[in-house]
């Protein structure tokens, strides 16, 4: 007899339709999987087998041929366990599908030798794809529903074990999940507990990351071990404007996918913060593998990536940040297929000065070679520096700045002036394709910046004195548009392309 | 060859540029010859059979050391072999020209554009230099000009008042602007600034002293290499040696070709020291290649004046060493111009870099005056970042930041590693 179950396959961040087909035949005992399966799918035999028997259901010597179709995609991991197992037991007459009238259901989950259903990776992307393509409602493991019921429109039918999958199947649904709640979900977001009002001095370092980020712009901070470069990068999400709804569900996806989903949170409501360390690969951090996997620059999408050690990574991985740097994605190309993830991030990229450490520290001399301290700076590429458009020099604060209760303003006062600058930025740009002044193009710039005389004025006599490049410039007014619209003033004026020329560090990088 | 009972001049200075030749492929040459016969010009006059003699035939001497076992590390050895390959190189190119005739090698060694070879009995080797127990027997020099100009130039580095500026490879803030400050000013009152080209001090010092030299000055700056002239070595500093081979002169005892090697340095040392009146250094540790241009400059009876510098620092222990065993103070161009006592000075009085009319300009243009001028006197008292400029004149951190900026623009202050802020000096 044959059944036939629908299901869905993971391919990137999208769930692909699988249609799994099982036939049950008077013949020699056997039972294969075809379809392109890999090993995962392959060994799913033998936990069907199991599963079934000890939910006591029957399991007759009889031919199985169970296929997913099409053919021509490849299906991998466990999440076919469930629904080769149904189809199983439809084809063979122990459970019925459907007979409600109201049509079939998905279903997708891992199945326990005893029976147990167990979660599956990327559930949000393949819930979504099966309410795409119009099945109303999807059987799946009981710990993947609250992901799967962020999916508005869809029925979500939760089980524990084998056996109540077949009950559901047979009632054509029974007790659904109630959809999530999601403007609950996304107002239970857990208080940060890092602030800006926690590091004491570096004033100026605050400073311009709260520019960078209202502007988006990436930053590249320089200082001598200990100076609070890490505890800066960190209390970052902290100022960025909170997660919208759309938001949320896009970063939860790409952490379904790769299965870094925290057992008790069915919805990411924080901006995410990746802090790689620095011996990771190139595949690691951009995304890749056999089938590809989102990498860290996936992981912090919407959020912020952190390289510590910057000049320590593996060149291959930092020219690799080149793309998504400047399209907000990552294509990756493979023989059968070629996937995009989203990496549209705010890289804060920090190192020493030198391999000491210590160049142009106050108190320690730095004991390196001169020749030693170009090399390092010269580990960083041209291309990749440019898309940097702050850099900064984070010295180490001095003992009697580090006495004192309150320091600064709080994350809370940080991140409103960000937002409103943010919506300023937004008015301006309106209609240009762009949504934040780091990704104004050198013609954008031209176009979408007014300066005033005076900034003019020393804007050009900067590029002559200090010996900027003419890309440092487009830097210099990118970063000055961001200024000014912090203040919310109309036009970029002096003040602000002088602050905005503070922020670069001496000479090292100015090739 | 055969031998005349006495050499003619054109014999003598092909010899000159021969065993000049010879010399830059094996330290100690001239040294050896020199004691052996006496003087430079007995070397000159000896007949080939007695040089032949003196000279230890080419021949890798490769003393096959034991090494023990704790310093047998394999980096140690495998530096060892390169430097025995060095050698092997070496001792070929030596072989090479000891079997050439001398005066047919001389002609081949002054075929080259942009370039003379300057020997010991030219009246246009620098005088200073005869001091030197065992003189370059030939200067290799190398100027990006006519003939004519060359020769103009060899006259001036003959004549004027020379002070080398040295200092080391890796200097901080404060020596970088010390020695800026003293290439600059000393060219201004007319003495004639030398280095070594190396990087750090000696770049800046040199690179200062194109800037502060008239567009008309014959001489802007000389060079002293510790490899062939035409080699360019450190290749950091290739722009710079090419703006001094247009306004200035790059000289050297090692002959075309021949590469920079670690011994090779204190030699260039002993030129730099002989060719002046005076020695500065700026900044560099207990051994330093400073240490032993200073070394020399006091052997020769050279003046020798240190920079001084912050107390307990590893930069400042030579200079400091120096000051200790009696060498004159340097804070300034002044003092090296007092210390060797060349008068007259250039015609003008030093054009302040950093002086009052700049100063009230910047004051007038700006916008807040009192913001600028309070920054200005914070800095007054010593390097700060914005932070600490911010927190001293009770600013917001930006408004520091943004008026930095404008100093540095107007040529004020400038922003230095470490994000610390510096007032530049006059």
């Amino acid at each position: 007899m044959l059944a036939s179950i629908a299901s869905e396959a993971l391919s990137g961040l999208e769930g692909k339709p699988v249609q799994v087909e099982a036939d049950v035949v008077a013949a020699a005992p056997a039972f294969s999987i075809v379809g392109l399966p890999d090993a995962a799918v392959q060994e799913s035999r033998e936990r069907v087998r199991a599963a079934i028997v000890n939910s006591a259901y029957a399991f007759p010597s009889r031919r199985i041929t169970v296929n997913l179709a099409p053919a021509d995609l490849r299906k991998e991991g466990p999440s076919f366990d469930l629904p080769i197992a149904l189809a199983f037991l439809v084809a063979t007459g122990q459970a019925s599908d459907g007979c409600d009238g109201r049509g079939p259901l998905a279903a997708l989950g891992e199945l326990g030798l005893d029976g147990t259903l167990r979660p599956v990776a990327g559930a949000l992307a393949l819930a979504e794809s099966v309410r795409r393509r119009g099945v109303r409602g999807l059987i799946l493991p009981a710990a993947n529903a609250a992901e799967a019921a962020l999916v508005a429109g869809l029925e979500v039918y939760p089980a524990r074990t084998l056996a109540e999958a077949v009950t559901q199947l047979a009632a054509g649904g029974g007790a659904a999940a109630p959809p999530a709640d999601l403007s609950a979900l996304l107002g239970s977001r857990p208080a940060s507990d890092a602030d800006f009002a926690d590091i004491m001095g570096q004033e100026q370092a605050k400073r311009a990351l709260e520019v960078a980020v209202a502007g988006a712009h990436n930053v590249l901070m320089s200082g001598p071990p200990g100076a609070g470069k890490t505890m800066l990068a960190r209390r970052l999400p902290s100022i960025m404007p909170p997660l919208t709804l759309d938001e949320a569900i896009e970063v939860t996806r790409i952490y379904s996918v790769a299965g870094l989903l925290p057992q008790d949170r069915a919805l990411i409501t924080q901006r995410p913060f990746r802090a790689p360390h620095h011996t990771i690969s190139s595949p690691g951090l951009v995304g890749g593998g056999g089938t590809p996997r989102p990498g860290e620059v996936s992981l912090a999408h919407l959020g912020v990536l952190f390289l510590d050690e910057f000049a320590e990574f593996r060149l291959s991985a930092l020219e690799g940040l080149r793309q998504p740097l400047e399209d907000g994605e990552v294509t990756i190309s493979r023989r059968l297929m070629s996937l995009t993830f989203p990496a549209r991030i705010m890289l804060v990229a920090a190192m020493n000065p030198c391999p000491c450490g210590y160049l142009g520290d106050r108190d320690r001399d730095c004991t390196c070679p001169a020749h030693r301290v170009r090399q390092y700076a010269s580990r960083l590429s041209g291309p990749l520096l440019d898309r940097i458009d702050l850099r900064l020099e984070v010295p180490r604060v001095p003992p009697q700045d580090r006495r004192g209760g309150a320091h600064g303003d709080s994350s809370t006062t940080v991140r409103a002036r960000v937002a409103a600058a943010r919506e300023h930025q937004l008015a301006r740009l309106a209609g240009s394709g762009v949504y934040a002044n780091a990704h104004m193009s050198a013609r954008n710039l031209r176009r979408l910046c007014s300066l005033d005389a005076d900034a003019t004025a020393l804007l050009d006599k900067a590029y002559e004195r200090l010996r900027l490049s003419a890309r440092a410039c487009d830097r210099v007014i990118r970063v000055a548009q961001t200024i000014a619209d912090l203040e919310a003033a109309p036009r970029i004026n002096s003040a602000h392309v002088a602050e905005s020329l503070s922020y670069r560090i001496r000479s090292r990088f100015d090739r | 060859m055969i031998d005349e009972p006495s050499n003619g001049p054109a014999r003598r200075r092909a010899r000159c540029i021969w065993l000049g030749t010879l010399a830059s492929w094996r330290g100690g040459l001239v040294r050896k010859l020199v004691r052996e016969c006496g003087s430079v010009s007995q070397v000159l006059e000896a007949s080939s059979t007695e040089l032949s003699a003196l000279i230890r035939p080419p021949g890798v001497a490769t003393r096959k050391k034991k090494v023990d076992a704790i310093s047998a590390s394999r980096r140690l050895a495998r530096e060892r072999e390169q430097h025995g390959a060095a050698r092997h190189t070496e001792e070929a190119r030596f072989a090479c020209i000891l079997k050439a005739c001398p005066e047919d090698f001389a002609r081949t060694q002054e075929r080259l554009p942009h370039s003379a070879v300057i020997a010991w009995c030219d009246p246009l080797y620098p005088p200073a230099l005869r001091q030197l127990a065992d003189p370059p027997l030939c200067l290799f020099v190398r100027a990006r000009c006519g003939d004519q100009e060359m020769r103009r130039r060899l006259r001036v580095l003959c004549d004027a008042p020379v002070v080398a500026v040295v200092g080391t490879r890796a200097p901080s803030p404060y020596g970088t602007e010390m020695a800026w400050a003293l290439g600059r000013d000393l060219t201004v009152r007319g003495v004639l600034v030398v280095s070594g080209l190396a990087l750090g001090i000696d770049a800046t010092a040199q690179a200062a002293a194109i800037g502060g030299a008239k567009v008309a000055q014959e001489l802007a700056t000389v060079a002293v290499l510790g490899c062939g002239p035409d080699v360019v070595y450190p290749h950091a500093n290739a722009r710079l040696r090419e703006e001094v081979a247009r306004r200035g002169l790059l000289v050297s005892e090692f002959a075309w070709g021949v590469p920079a090697r670690p011994w090779r340095f204190p030699a260039r040392n002993r030129v730099m020291a002989g060719l002046s009146r005076g020695v500065v250094v700026v900044e560099g540790a207990s051994r330093s290649g400073a240490r032993i241009t200073a070394g020399f400059a006091l052997e020769l009876g050279r003046e020798v004046l240190a920079v001084p510098g912050e107390a307990g620092k590893r930069l400042t222990e030579a200079p400091h060493d120096l000051l200790r065993h009696g060498a004159a103070i340097c804070e300034s161009a002044d003092d090296v111009v007092a210390a060797i006592a060349t008068m007259p000075l250039g015609p003008e009085s030093l054009a302040d870099h950093f002086d009052a009319s700049e100063v009230a300009r910047v004051l007038k243009e700006g916008s807040d005056n009192g913001r600028v001028c309070g920054v200005l006197q914070a800095l007054e008292r010593g390097p700060m970042t914005a932070d600490q400029v911010a927190k001293d004149c009770g600013v917001r951190v930006y408004e520091a930041s943004a008026l930095l900026s404008e100093l540095e623009v107007d040529g004020l202050a400038t922003l230095t590693d470490g994000g610390v802020y510096r007032l530049k000096r006059r």
